[in-house]
């Protein structure tokens, strides 16, 4: 019975684990309604086994991402999410960047 | 001994980048002159005194922009660990649009 | 001692601020600054702390042993930073923040934003809360007229 309840447990706990760091969000000028812009977001994702990394470039490729789906508009009340989804020895970094793509709007 | 010592050795020479924290401004139609400022902070054996190094980013991006407002702020707070506990370094990196 | 002690312990809590950031706050003496705020929580679970309360609980010690150890076993797979305790749920729990900002000031004029992450600690799980508020800016009906 106790090799069951263990063995139940670690299936059952196996499952990767979250956490959210923080959760930014940025100013909304020039004030404009939902409706009257597009939504656009970016999410790139950083592999790291025990740590091990030099470079954090996963950013600045979110950035240049979201930057790319508005190019002729305003960024307007950007939303940026820093997480970390755990594994086995290794663990995966990700941000996600939303915003609301407004254009002709004026600055 | 000799394998556990080059073991260690290879471990401590990969430097360990870690992200604290990241946020934006709003990014403006016109990105013309992009502007950057960088500082970093060498910390030992995890004592730090001071952050001031802190204020000397809005003088380097005003300094890259002085005519102009600078807008679409993307700021970087990254943590690299050299030798744990022994060295750590903290950048801060900052980068804009100079628009005039 | 413990039996007694323990439905004391898991009544207590603690809040943990994490993470602050506070946005620039705009004035025009022509709108209003009604206060919103949006909070978005997920449950946390502290497995190597269920153990460790497992252990101290449990009566049989080589059953206690065998929890600590299996939570210990399991804590290898679920390596990584972390800021609170992890969720199991998924990291997109925390998104809804953009609609919901703009379900409370749909015509988008928000200002004086605070986004805070913060936990409410309980005894093995937690609420991992994004909390955001902030002032939206409504036109007053009598507006500030400039005397001639």
């Amino acid at each position: 019975m106790l090799n069951k309840l263990i063995l139940s447990t670690l299936i059952f706990s196996v499952a990767c684990t979250h956490s959210v760091h923080l959760m930014h969000v940025g100013d909304f000028r020039p004030y404009q309604k939902n409706t009257s812009g597009k939504k656009i977001e970016a999410v790139t994702e950083q592999f790291v086994i025990l740590g091990f990394t030099q470079e954090t470039d996963y950013i600045d490729l979110a950035r240049a991402n979201l930057l790319k789906q508005c190019e002729d508009g305003v960024i307007q009340g950007p939303v940026t999410r820093l997480s970390t989804s755990h594994g086995f020895f290794s663990w995966t970094n990700r941000v996600s960047m939303q915003a609301l793509c407004v254009r002709f709007a004026k600055n | 001994m000799k394998l556990v010592v080059l073991v260690s050795l290879l471990i401590f020479s990969v430097s360990c980048a870690h992200v604290r924290s990241v946020s934006q401004t709003s990014v403006p139609k016109k990105r013309g002159q992009v502007v950057k400022a960088e500082v970093k902070n060498n910390i030992f054996f995890l004592f730090n005194f001071n952050t001031n190094y802190l204020n000397e980013l809005t003088t380097q991006l005003q300094d890259q922009c002085q005519k102009g407002s600078i807008e679409g702020i993307l700021t970087k707070d990254v943590m690299v660990t050299y030798f744990p506990i022994i060295f750590h370094r903290e950048h801060i990196t900052a980068e804009g649009y100079c628009v005039e | 001692m413990i039996k007694f002690l323990l439905p004391l312990f898991v009544l207590t809590s603690c809040a943990y601020v994490h993470h602050t950031q506070v946005g620039e706050i705009k004035y025009n003496p022509n709108y209003e600054r009604i206060p919103f705020e949006v909070l978005v929580s997920e449950t946390g679970f502290d497995l190597q702390e269920a153990g460790a309360i497992g252990k101290a609980v449990i009566q049989d010690k080589k059953a206690g042993s065998n929890l600590k150890m299996i939570t210990d076993i399991v804590g290898l797979f679920q390596m990584g930073p972390r800021t609170g305790a992890p969720v199991w749920s998924g990291d997109t729990y925390a998104d809804k923040v953009y609609g919901l900002m703009y379900e409370k000031c749909p015509s988008g004029q928000i200002t004086g934003l605070t986004s805070i992450r913060e936990m409410n600690k309980y005894p093995v799980v937690s609420g991992e809360i994004v909390k955001i508020t902030g002032y939206c800016l409504k036109q007053k009906t009598n507006p500030v007229r400039k005397k001639i």
